[in-house]
């Protein structure tokens, strides 16, 4: 009687039942299609637009707008000259490790990579060392110091960065750059789909395909080996820089894997860039009571131990990771790795939880043990010290 | 003539007024669900347009979006519901009060139709906006660098960008760090001829022949550190929408203060 | 400071909460009057830790004192009115200290007066249109208890109004700054936007309810009960973190 003489009270039903059933979560649903069925995918800010047979749009990490045109067809009207790129790609420069290590996954890094930010000893893909000493992959300077003649050498027809500041001096070579990093941290999704945005730009959407069904593969594995777990351990992940305090949000990749892996990630309700700058009391807060604490620092920036660790910032000491627990820290190859995201997930998930991962060997992370060893040197350096 | 009163009629029912609200109401609820679970997919609505967005985004994600539709749907018939209800309203209004009597009390009596109309008028600018607008993201300009504005043949061209580091201790997250941005901009469409200039910052805007210029970013962001270019970002809009919705909003505010006034005048 | 004075604001509501529970008037408006200014320092201590960059996410702190100093008239009225003003009071509060989002840092598109008057507005007109509800429930009250002399549709209908002028200001100073910072009319990135857009549609119909022949006078006050949980349950949600035990009780 009530909702004959009033419908609209069954409408209100309806609406409110449409919101909250909704339980579907972002990595679930959205845009998890093959990309070769549909004409548009979004990846996190990212997006890859079939806008003709022949054409295709993407738009980069910073809004920008590029058209994938093949060589030597007309590209369609209403771009600047500096948003064509003809495609498949044949000379390349990259800053980032991710976006080369992406390279690599397309099977492209050997042919089309010519100019790099690294200098050879900082490098462990090999395919980038061994073109680094036959000379066909430059290194153009630190990303503060790029040395553009160096860079005009080598002729490249894209450039992948994360630095806005060059698109200027690009505009004027007339190379065309994509922004590869976003404003808002890549969750799981856009990290693993990262390689349908690339894809296009050298025509190898099918391995961009293997490569994502192998990390998903991956996901479920997780899923699968740690769903049982008794205990879920408190992690957290960031680092103390003099005054500034910088983690990663619940919303970037290695946020929603902490909590897909069954366990408690401390900064889950933080939304943001990667490498948010939150306070201070947050984040000693989130450390009283964790267990496992990833540090961004590697060996080479003074994560040797957690005594070290404590030395660097006395702050740092009062988290309970630092006093009783586990700390963890990257090895030179884990950001250089991003084809291995598979084995990276695997590597977070079998420290998150030993127990279900026997014998597993870490690949990508190193525990940082409570002291550093004892060496001729600091032994000597402690004496003079006690001197 | 008279099917056409009984929908003008019809059509300004507050009854219908209600049923709309209530559902609007319900579909935003909604819409705060899913704007939270999927953020990337209602980020580009800043920048893409609506037709774009509509035929992209929503298209590939039909589910998440619907309710951004019937949001649209909804207030179609909400405006056309305002407009014939205040208008039939406002007739009734002229009839029964001269113009000559009273004039303060009947200009107090106009105050909630002088808000739907404005209320009009801002769904107008919105609808012209998001129908419309343009945006170029992520321009980037060095010193002494220019842009092209998208679509004329004016140069814009950084002149001078000048960066206030924080020096006190109070704001310990900030020590150090830009607290202040000045880019001073110079547009240049012919040679020759006078070029235009102003100082671009953060919440402070360059207008120009329809374009606005906003500040996104800038670098070095701190005096300290490594030697990093100095740049700033920005972002070019060109929207014939916003002379409607900030006209709607001055109406609105001037209508709402009439209402308050002669509802404080009323009680008293 | 600034954790510390919030709970000791939290704290006196509470007490005066006991204080007006035991029919001690007096004692219930020195602990008020107490609780106020502590948060007024919290809030105080929290704008300097940013100024002038607006804080953020710290509505939940701000709302306590808006509410509580726009309610005392209000409060002073009746014993029963007073006792659940001083509950809710006391429960925002403590749902605040326990359940922070306090933690971002505020960047430089924060610097802006018209940020200030969006947040500052948007508080005061929650605070109004929960006063609203919390009349309109004493109003469904006093009919259960015939003969009772209280409240009135009017008073209803007097904060609504006063609610919905702020936060229509709020959401005019958002749409100026968004505009100014960000050339956008609506920034699609805050979910907020839906529920400022839905209160204000929900209290525009509120006003506009003694139109409507099938809305009876009697259905109003249940009208603005539950327009004030929808704007707090709404409003609040995006505000509020994790639940976190406040530090003073760990140590």
């Amino acid at each position: 009687m009530l909702l004959k003489r009033h419908p609209f009270i069954l409408l209100i039903l309806l609406g409110l039942s449409a919101a909250f059933g909704c339980n579907r979560n972002d990595s679930d649903t959205f845009g998890e299609k093959d990309i070769s069925d549909i004409s548009f995918m979004s990846i996190g800010s990212f997006s890859v637009e079939r806008i003709a047979d022949n054409w295709t749009e993407v738009r980069d990490g910073a809004g920008r707008t590029l058209v994938l045109v093949p060589r030597g067809e007309k590209a369609p009207e209403g771009y600047e000259p500096q948003q064509v790129v003809q495609v498949p790609v044949k000379r390349v420069v990259a800053y980032g490790y991710f976006d080369i290590a992406i390279l690599k996954t397309l099977g492209v890094l050997e042919d089309v990579l010519v100019g790099v930010t690294a200098d050879i000893d900082e490098w462990t893909i090999p395919e980038v060392v061994s073109g680094m000493k036959s000379g066909k992959i430059a290194f153009l300077g630190g990303y503060s110091a790029i040395d553009f003649e160096r860079l005009k050498q080598q002729s490249p027809e894209l450039v992948l960065t994360w630095d806005p500041s060059i698109i200027p001096m690009m505009d004027e070579m007339g190379v065309a750059c994509a922004i590869t990093t976003t404003p808002v941290a890549m969750c799981l999704h856009a990290r693993m789909r990262f390689v349908s945005f690339l894809a296009p730009f050298f025509n190898k959407e099918k391995k961009a395909k293997e490569y994502f069904d192998r990390v998903s593969t991956a996901l479920s594995s997780i899923r699968e080996k740690t769903k049982n777990v008794a205990h879920e351990p408190k992690v957290m992940w960031g680092d103390i820089y003099e005054k500034r305090v910088l983690v990663e949000p619940g919303n970037a990749w290695v946020g929603e894997l902490v909590g897909l892996a069954q366990s408690d990630y401390q900064f889950d309700d933080v939304y943001g860039k990667s490498c948010i700058e939150i306070s201070l009391e947050r984040f000693l807060y989130s450390g009283k009571d964790a267990d496992i604490f990833f540090t961004y620092r590697t060996e080479k920036t003074g994560a040797t131990s957690k005594a070290a660790l404590a030395k660097t910032n006395p702050l740092l000491a009062r988290i309970k990771p630092l006093k009783n627990g586990k700390v963890f820290s990257p090895l030179p190859n884990y950001v250089q790795s991003g084809d291995k995201l598979d084995e990276i997930l695997t590597d977070i998930s079998a420290i998150i939880h030993p127990e279900c991962y026997p014998g597993h060997a870490l690949r990508y992370f190193r525990e940082v043990p409570d002291k550093d060893p004892v060496t001729p040197f600091t032994a000597m350096k402690r004496i003079s010290n006690i001197k | 003539m008279k099917l056409i009163n009984t929908i003008w009629e019809k059509l300004g029912s507050i009854q219908l007024t209600f049923y709309l609200i209530t559902l609007m109401v319900v579909d935003l609820t909604t819409g705060f669900f899913f704007l939270k679970a999927h953020p990337h997919l209602f980020q580009p609505l800043n920048d893409t347009g609506f037709i774009k967005w509509a035929t992209t985004y929503a298209k590939s994600n039909p589910y998440e979006s619907a309710w951004l539709f019937i949001l649209i749907f909804l207030m179609t018939i909400l405006s056309v519901n305002t407009f014939a209800c205040t208008t039939q309203r406002m007739i009734l209004l002229v009839r029964h009060h001269g113009f000559a009597d009273q004039k303060i009390r009947f200009i107090l009596k106009l105050s909630p139709h002088i808000m739907h109309y404005a209320m009009l008028i801002m769904l107008l600018g919105y609808l012209v906006s998001y129908l419309t607008s343009q945006a170029w993201e992520s321009n980037v300009l060095l010193p002494g660098k220019t842009v092209r504005l998208p679509g004329s043949s004016c140069q814009v061209r950084l002149t001078d960008l000048a960066i206030d580091y924080y020096q006190g201790k109070r704001l310990v997250h900030m020590q150090d760090r830009g607290i202040d941005v000045r880019a001073a901009l110079c547009i240049q469409c012919e040679k020759g001829k006078e070029p235009v200039t102003g100082i671009l910052g953060y919440n402070r805007p360059i207008g120009f022949r329809g374009y606005s210029l906003h500040l996104k970013d800038f670098a070095p962001k701190s005096k300290s550190g490594m030697a990093i270019r100095k740049y700033i970002q920005f972002t070019i809009r060109k929207d014939p929408g916003t002379g409607f919705y900030f006209t709607g909003m001055i109406l609105f505010t001037i209508g709402l203060l009439l209402y308050l006034t002669n509802w404080l005048t009323a009680r008293n | 400071m600034i954790q510390n004075s919030f709970l000791l604001a939290a704290l006196f509501y509470l007490l005066s909460f006991f204080a007006t529970l035991a029919n001690k008037k007096n004692l219930t408006a020195v602990l008020l009057v107490g609780g106020l200014l502590a948060n007024l320092c919290s809030v105080y201590f929290r704008c300097r830790q940013a100024w002038p960059m607006l804080p953020l996410y710290q509505a939940p702190f701000f709302l306590p004192l808006f509410f509580g100093v726009i309610s005392v008239k209000v409060a002073w009225k009746d014993h029963a009115t007073r006792k659940n003003i001083l509950l809710i009071l006391s429960g925002l509060s403590w749902l605040a200290a326990f359940f922070p989002n306090d933690h971002y840092l505020p960047f430089l598109h924060f610097k802006s007066i018209l940020a200030h008057l969006f947040f500052l507005f948007g508080i005061t007109g929650r605070a109004f249109f929960l006063l609203s509800g919390i009349l309109a429930w004493q109003i469904l009250k006093q009919r259960k208890e015939e003969g009772s002399e209280g409240f009135t549709l009017k008073d209803v209908r007097r904060s609504v109004i006063w609610g919905y002028f702020f936060l229509t200001l709020s959401i005019f100073s958002g749409a100026i700054w968004s505009y100014l910072g960000w050339g956008l009319p609506i920034v699609w990135d805050d979910p907020a936007i839906t529920t400022a857009m839905a209160a204000w549609l929900y209290y525009s119909l509120y006003l506009h309810l003694h139109l409507i022949s099938f809305t009876t006078v009697k259905s109003r006050p249940w009208f603005a009960l539950f327009g004030a949980v929808w704007v707090t349950v709404f409003s609040w949600l995006p505000d509020m973190g994790r639940f976190m035990v406040p530090i003073i009780f760990i140590y």
